[in-house]
Parts: C-alpha cells; structure tokens; sequence
C-alpha cells in the first residue's frame, strides 16, 4: 500500500505511531480500549493523532459474474456477494489490490 | 337512555384502547440528528448530521420523493428522529459468512456503485459512514405512528390499535350475549 502510494515506510510508521497514541490515551484515562471496531474504543482519537497512512483504502463488492455491486438504495451492503476487494489507487491512477477475499 | 349508555360505553373502550397504549409524540433526544448539509456524489446523497457534537455521514441512493409521496422532505437546519447504522460495525457476507478482516477500520472509502467511491473524513471529525432506513432519496420515512395523547382530535390510531379496540369490542359482546345482560353491565378488573 505503502509501496502504489510512493511512500514507503508510511503505514508502518502509522501503525506504529497509532498504537503509541492509544496507549497514551488509555494510560491517561486508566481504562482499558476494546478493539477498534467496538463502542468505546480510543480507536478513532489515537488514529487521528497518528501520522497519516500513504493514502485510502477502498472497498469493492462483486458478484458471481464478477460486476461491481452496488450498494441498497438505503445503504446497506447488498445480497449476493461473492468476492470483496481492498484496494489502493496509486499516483498514475492504477489500481493495487492489497487483500481480496 | 340507550344510546347515551352505548355512548358512554364506547367512550369506555375507546379511553381503555387509548389508555392502554399511549405513547408520547415527543421525539427521542437520543436518536435526534440536526442535517447540517446534503450533498450528492453520482446518484446518491451524502447528508451530513450532528449529534451531541458527533459528526454523522449518512449515504442515501437519490430517488424521486415525489413518487413516494412524500410528506416531509429532509431540509437542512432541521432535527430528525433516525435510527443509524454503523458501516464500519456492519460487515459483508459471502455466503452468510461475514468478511471482516481484522484491518477494516483502515478502511476510508466504499465502492457504493460502479462510478461511485463514498469516504470518511477524519478531517472533520468523520470516522465512519452511516445509513437509515428513515430516510428514503430526501424524503423521511415517518414510523406508523401509535395512539397518541388522550381521546382528542389530535389522537391517531394504527390498523392494529383499531383492531384491538374491535376485538374487545367483539369479546365485550359475546360475553354479554352469554351472560344475557348489558354490555354497560360488564366490568373488568385488574
């Protein structure tokens, strides 16, 4: 990811800097953070205080005959996925698929 | 003399409905959102909300409000009750197996259709985005509303409060029938 963006070094030096700042965060308050993804956690403040990633992360849904699905009229993921893509689009505009399951 | 005592009685039953499943009109402060802004990729909008000065990005695929006959349509410097969800506590399932890597709060941006990638923005306090079932293209989807205050003018009933009044009205009948007495005769107890 690091490497399409034309900065390498830079997620690792984010995650490095991120866990740093919520620790910081959680050593202050005392109280332990639960995962990134769950109520409460100092997940969101400690991200934003780390240094930047090398760029965004998009996620792509597709169908069984491999077309980009879209997502319901409300938002909500669709039906009928059968493979989810990662992906990073670096400076010359190409897309890097980082992880796809 | 009958009629007054049917219409004592149904005034009765209709109090009992009301009584036994009135429901405040307020709106919950919990679920509140003022829309500070609605902006539109492609061919959905992206309405931006606030909530006990959290930052909300609430992503709707656009559609003709008039073809829902829409009573109100969402304007900005105005609150609504909406129920949110989560996309980053949501996950997409591949044969009822839910993908969620264990790196998905990295995740900024989302393929919404072929031409359209909607993301966060961290810089103004966004880390996640968000969608209702509320909110139809700009129009707000209303829940059915219950019984509301007392027997009044302003009282709103739903097909299933008319329904329960009639059942018991029905009930009330028979049981009268069966007892051969008056319907006004019959008392309930708690």
């Amino acid at each position: 990811m690091s490497t399409a963006h034309g900065k390498p070094g830079a997620d690792i030096l984010h995650e490095v800097t991120e866990a740093y700042q919520g620790s910081l965060i959680s050593q202050k308050s005392g109280v332990s953070s639960p995962a990134a993804n769950v109520a409460g956690s100092v997940y969101p403040k400690a991200h934003a205080k780390a240094t930047n990633q090398s760029g965004t992360i998009n996620e792509t849904l597709y169908d069984a005959a491999g077309k980009v699905m879209t997502m319901t009229p409300s938002g909500s993921y669709p039906v009928g996925i059968t493979r989810v893509e990662w992906s990073v689009t670096d400076k010359k505009g190409a897309r890097a698929i980082i992880q796809k399951l | 003399m009958k009629i007054l005592g049917s219409a004592i009685l149904m005034f009765v039953l209709l109090c009992s409905c009301a009584d036994s499943k009135t429901l405040s009109n307020m709106p919950k402060s919990d679920s509140l959102y003022l829309i500070k802004s609605i902006d539109s990729v492609n061919n959905w909008y992206t309405i931006y909300a606030t909530k006990n000065d959290s930052s909300y990005k609430i992503v709707v695929k656009k559609g003709n409000h008039q073809n829902l006959e829409c009573k109100r349509v969402i304007t900005v410097g105005q609150s609504y009750n909406l129920i949110l969800h989560s996309r980053k506590n949501e996950a997409p399932e591949i044969n009822g197996v839910k993908i969620k890597p264990v790196n998905s709060p990295d995740v900024q941006c989302y393929t919404y259709d072929e031409t359209t990638n909607i993301c966060i923005e961290p810089k103004k306090g966004i880390y996640d985005l968000y969608h209702t079932p509320g909110i139809k293209g700009l129009c707000y989807i209303v829940e059915p509303q219950k019984v509301i205050g007392s027997n009044t003018g302003n009282t709103l009933y739903t097909k299933k409060d008319k329904y329960i009044c009639r059942e018991r009205h029905k009930n009330l009948k028979k049981l009268a029938d069966l007892r051969h007495v008056s319907k006004a005769k019959i008392y309930f107890t708690n």
